[in-house]
């Protein structure tokens, strides 16, 4: 298993500065909005843009000045650049390393060797970028968006597909896209970036419920996002805020400190009157108005006032109807303790 | 005429107007009486092959300049392409006499190739040089958009599988813009052909088709030079009947499916 290491990799372009620090291996998704520099870092890394400062290796080995030509990285690209005045196995053979029958057997696309670039679909084109990509026989794998010019019935299978493709690989991978859902189903590790930096490069699962800080849980759609003092640490932390206090079994925070915490929508509960409150939930419960109410298909997002916050809580449909939701507009919504995150305030 | 009527003609009237010589052409053909053959076949000669010669330089030295132009638009850069344009935007007579100024044998380059008992003016190597000076933008700028046309990520691609810039230049971007860069040969080509201001002033003789065409009408008036415009018309036909069937090529290269 390879390692592609970035050790204070710096790049100014015009007011944009991409900083990268970090250590890849396995399948890494790189998330981040548009014009974060995502596509900038895989330039340096592939060696069409030079750095200005920091190094790059690879298993090792330093690539940061090796013209592409020696860098040993296969990458797909946004729009897939194949070479349109070649066939398909000119485009595979055209490093002239491995061997393109390999690779195409491997991808199923033996079928397509003798058709033309422009004779293929949207699809086809992907698997053919792909395994011309891999045909030189790389140290690690670069993809640009690559699910970006397909269309979105046969994005989720194509995705599917290429998780499946990229785990064969004993390569370190390097996977670039804006969307959340394609770097849960493809990547093993997210690197979620912002404005040229790395923010948090995590489990997935891991930058999904823990975020490292505002941007990122913002990124990640947590959207209630609050600020407070912590003012009693303990069993369980208790955070005052402008609602009063909150409690969260978070640890690694001390009395004074300023935080920021949050709670994604789809954990936020509404608490059915009358029923005894369970220990995740004791202390946890704001009272509120329903301000708006949107049908997400199959769930309900109701926008909740509290006092001076505003809450954003997703609601299964049963849970929606059984507690009436649809009529009633005064509320009690529920943070449980374990699902209240919390981050230093920087 | 109401003025409906004109504003619907309007579009027409320089169409009919440019078209007036090819009309005039086929006209006056027969009344040519004597044609001055020897002679004729001499001017088309050092045209062509001056034509030829000026076309090849093109070719080794402005494609890549062109690819160089179209690849890094540094300031300094900028700056070269503002002045390799410049011929095309100064009357032809105004390059050769600026040329004249320094390749005569009292001019600075003149005088070191006088001195190293080398005439410059006045030679095919005279001529080429000042087809060369009004000719090769041509070249230059045509085939530079073609590479420009030519998406950068190809070329990417290309040196990640491990070619070189040489091999990704011959194999992926010249045949990419080869439309575009033959139409720029081709326009360098016609026009080196027809090339009489910048001529005249630095190379009068070997005589080119156009400068014999101005000495034929000198000594025969309109009847003695048809000939001879008659065969640089039937070239500049051929040409530009070539640089269409290139396509739209002119204006770009094959863009990747």
């Amino acid at each position: 298993m390879g390692l592609l290491e970035l050790r204070g990799v710096v790049k100014s372009l015009g007011n944009f500065r991409l900083d990268v620090s970090g250590i890849f291996e396995g399948i890494t998704a790189i998330l981040g909005p548009s014009g974060s520099g995502k596509t900038t870092l895989l330039n340096v890394i592939a060696g069409f843009l030079k750095q200005d400062r920091g190094k790059i290796l690879l298993n090792g080995r330093e690539i940061s000045n090796l013209p592409p030509e020696k860098r040993r990285i296969g990458y797909v690209f946004q729009d897939y650049a194949l070479f349109p005045h070649m066939t398909v196995r000119e485009n595979l053979t055209y490093g002239g390393k491995g061997n393109a029958s390999d690779v195409a057997e491997m991808l199923g696309i033996g079928h397509l060797l003798d058709r033309n670039v422009s004779q293929l679909s949207g699809g086809e084109k992907q698997r053919v970028a792909l395994a011309r990509s891999l045909a030189s026989k790389p140290d690690l794998l670069l993809l640009d968006e690559p699910m970006s010019s397909v269309d979105e019935l046969m994005r989720k299978r194509l995705i599917i597909e290429m998780n499946s493709i990229l785990r064969e690989l004993d390569i370190p991978v390097v996977y670039v896209t804006h969307s959340r859902r394609e770097a849960f189903l493809i990547a093993d590790r997210i690197g979620v970036m912002v404005a040229g930096k790395i923010l948090q490069i995590d489990d997935a699962e891991r930058v999904f419920e823990e975020p490292a800080g505002r941007e990122v849980a913002e990124f990640m759609g947590a959207e209630n996002i609050y600020e407070g003092r912590v003012v009693r640490s303990g069993d369980s932390l208790e955070i005052e805020w402008s609602e009063g206090v909150v409690h969260s079994l978070r640890k690694g925070f001390r009395p004074g400190d300023e935080v920021v915490f949050c709670i994604r929508p789809e954990y936020v509960m509404v608490v059915r009157e009358g029923k005894p409150l369970g220990e995740l939930l004791h202390g946890n419960v704001f009272e509120g108005r329903v301000v708006r109410r949107v049908n997400v298909g199959g769930m309900h997002e109701l926008v909740i006032r509290l006092r001076k916050e505003i809450v954003t809580a997703l609601i299964p449909d049963h849970a929606y109807h059984r507690l009436d939701l649809g009529r009633k507009d005064d509320v009690m919504v529920g943070f449980k303790k374990n699902r209240v995150h919390v981050m230093p305030k920087i | 005429m109401s003025f409906s009527r004109v504003v619907k003609f309007l579009p027409y009237i320089l169409a009919a107007y440019l078209s007036l010589p090819v009309f005039s052409a086929i006209l006056i053909l027969p009344s040519v009486t004597s044609v001055m053959l020897p002679e004729l076949v001499d001017a088309l000669f050092v045209s062509v092959f001056s034509a030829s010669i000026t076309t090849l330089i093109s070719a080794i030295l402005g494609v890549p300049l062109a690819y160089t132009l179209a690849r890094n638009r540094s300031r300094l850069n900028q700056l070269i392409e503002a002045l390799v344009i410049s011929p095309i935007i100064l009357p032809p007579i105004v390059t050769g006499l600026l040329l004249l100024s320094v390749l005569s044998p009292g001019g600075l380059i003149g005088k070191l190739a006088d001195d190293a008992g080398f005439r410059i003016t006045r030679t095919l190597f005279a001529i080429v040089l000042a087809q060369l000076a009004v000719a090769s933008p041509f070249t230059v700028i045509s085939a530079k958009a073609a590479f420009e046309g030519v998406d950068v990520k190809l070329e990417f691609a290309s040196r990640l599988m491990g070619a070189g810039r040489l091999k990704t230049f011959l194999k992926i971007s010249l045949p990419l813009a080869k439309k575009g860069v033959l139409a720029g040969l081709l326009m360098t080509f016609v026009r080196s052909v027809g090339e009489f201001g910048a001529t005249f002033m630095l190379a009068y003789f070997p005589r080119t088709l156009p400068i014999y065409l101005y000495t034929s009408y000198l000594k025969g008036g309109v009847e003695g030079a048809i000939p001879v415009a008659i065969v640089l018309w039937v070239i500049g036909v051929m040409v530009f009947t070539f640089i269409r069937l290139l396509g739209d090529g002119v204006a770009g290269a094959e863009r990747s499916g």
